[in-house]
């Protein structure tokens, strides 16, 4: 059997994960603008090297551990960032202006704060369980680490998270209870 | 609800927006990339790193079950999960399996993640007795609706209830994934629905969860139901005295609803008669009431009950 033609394997690809990777950027960057050029520079990572991407459920973690590099390594000096990516950083700009994000409300301000103090790895655990909701299993290949060791990390990162609260004079308990009230108060 | 639990829904609650999703310039975006050629022959595939091999014992059931899902990815559950922190939205065939995660999201969040999939509906995860959690109501066609004005009748009491629509039974074109009454665990049953890939028209869904203690219903079944407190006491046409005494003794509080006011059992005449009623809580009933019998009730739901 011929092998699928790459052009047809990458536009599969991309349609079935491009949201995925742009939540998953997006929830990462501040700005629009990078976050575009992340997108397409993880994308265009993908496209050069279609072959070693897996099949299956870890297409989409694979293209997660691209983006989560991409992220860590910052803008390329030598990526000219294309008239069609400017104006995809536009249109996420004008989509950020036009929809207040619901994290940002002001009731949520001492937990984002808290999450904030976190270091990085603590709160990246945290977020690829709760914001993209994957399993242990799943962290640790976007990882690149052991299951047990992802298992580990998110219980050090979520016992870092409840005593940032409390520090913060949240009890987690009563404030859970408090925020889902504020939560369906917004209807 | 465990700590680590409580902690992962903060953190849920404050994902940041996941963006627009997959727009006509994102599609361009992938003919770009792809205008530029890369090397045909692919470069010999790295040595694949069987991590999987490592994994404890007691982690085979999970490495099973991704097994299964490479090969099956449609079927709930099995594969892959969306990056998203309230919803998983799957697609199976012709139809969208929509799972409830975060059953107390707001609805703004719902709304985000299904349009990040281009999934044009509005989802509602409201409160409901334990034996309605699971079920699922439907208003179809609703923005012409909303442009006419008309606001779809539920055809019984609402009194301040918001209207949820038509239920959906299991077998139609959107339906529950877990229906009341198939779930012999509350609580621990998938709270979702099925959608068709092709809903034309913009879809209000509206799904049950069981209420916490306390909170109010804002799906409210009917007050003879089977699984509620009241089901097989006799209320339709009997007066306010007899249902407040009947109820009282199940636990059960009543309010009285008469032209569009709520009134507590004291403060309405004793002798007037209940038409219908609705649980408006765990241990609170709302019932209709007039001066006169109903002269052409709704079949009582005590009718089949024993001794009826």
């Amino acid at each position: 059997m011929d092998p699928p033609d790459p052009k047809q394997r990458f536009a599969e690809m991309y349609l079935a994960h491009y949201a995925d990777v742009l939540a998953y950027i997006r929830r990462r960057t501040d700005s629009p603008h990078d976050a575009a050029d992340a997108v397409a520079e993880t994308f265009t990572i993908a496209w050069r090297r279609l072959a070693d991407i897996p099949d299956g459920p870890r297409t989409r973690l694979w293209l997660l551990g691209v983006a989560r590099r991409v992220l860590a390594n910052g803008r390329r000096a030598e990526t000219r960032r294309s008239e069609l990516v400017e104006r995809l950083g536009t249109e996420l700009a004008v989509w950020q202006a036009r929809s207040p994000d619901p994290a940002e409300a002001a009731d949520r301000a001492e937990v984002r704060a808290a999450f904030r103090r976190l270091r990085p790895g603590d709160r990246e655990v945290l977020a690829l369980a709760s914001w993209e909701g994957l399993s242990h299993d799943e962290i640790a290949v976007v990882l690149g680490c052991s299951h047990a060791t992802v298992r580990i990390r998110l219980h050090r990162a979520r016992k870092r998270l409840a005593k940032e609260l409390r520090a913060a004079g949240l009890d987690v308990s009563r404030y859970g209870a408090r925020a889902v009230a504020l939560s369906e108060g917004t209807t | 609800m465990p700590r680590s639990d409580r902690i992962d829904r903060l953190v849920g609650e404050i994902a940041p927006d996941p963006g627009p999703g997959l727009t006509p310039l994102a599609r361009r975006l992938m003919d770009e990339i792809t205008a530029t050629p890369v090397a045909v022959t692919a470069p010999p595939r790295p040595r694949r790193r069987r991590r999987w091999v490592a994994v404890p014992v007691a982690a085979g059931l999970t490495a099973a079950a991704l097994a299964i899902g490479w090969l099956v990815p449609a079927i709930p559950g099995l594969g892959p999960d969306p990056a998203a922190a309230a919803l998983d939205i799957r697609r199976d065939g012709d139809h969208y399996v929509i799972t409830v995660r975060d059953l107390h999201a707001a609805p703004q969040v719902y709304e985000r993640e299904l349009r990040a999939r281009g999934i044009d509906i509005t989802l509602k995860v409201l409160p409901t007795s334990r034996t309605k959690a699971g079920s699922v109501y439907v208003i179809q066609d609703l923005d012409r609706l909303m442009a006419e004005g008309r606001v779809p009748a539920e055809g019984r009491i609402t009194v301040d209830g918001p209207p949820v629509g038509e239920e959906a039974s299991p077998g139609g074109p959107v339906s529950p994934l877990a229906p009341p009454g198939s779930c012999t665990a509350p609580g621990e049953c998938p709270l979702g629905v099925r959608i068709p890939v092709d809903l034309a028209e913009r879809a209000q869904i509206t799904i049950g969860r069981e209420a916490r203690p306390g909170e109010s219903y804002a799906i409210r079944p009917d007050a003879g139901a089977a699984g509620e407190p009241l089901h097989c006491v006799p209320y339709v046409n009997r007066t306010v005295a007899e249902v407040t005494r009947a109820a009282r003794q199940r636990g059960v509080e009543p309010a009285f609803a008469h032209a569009g006011t709520v009134q507590a059992a004291d403060q309405v005449p004793g002798d007037w008669h209940v038409h219908e009623g609705v649980m408006s809580g765990e241990k609170s009933a709302l019932f209709l009431i007039g001066p006169e019998p109903d002269p052409s009730p709704r079949p009582d739901p005590a009718a089949g009950c024993p001794g009826s």
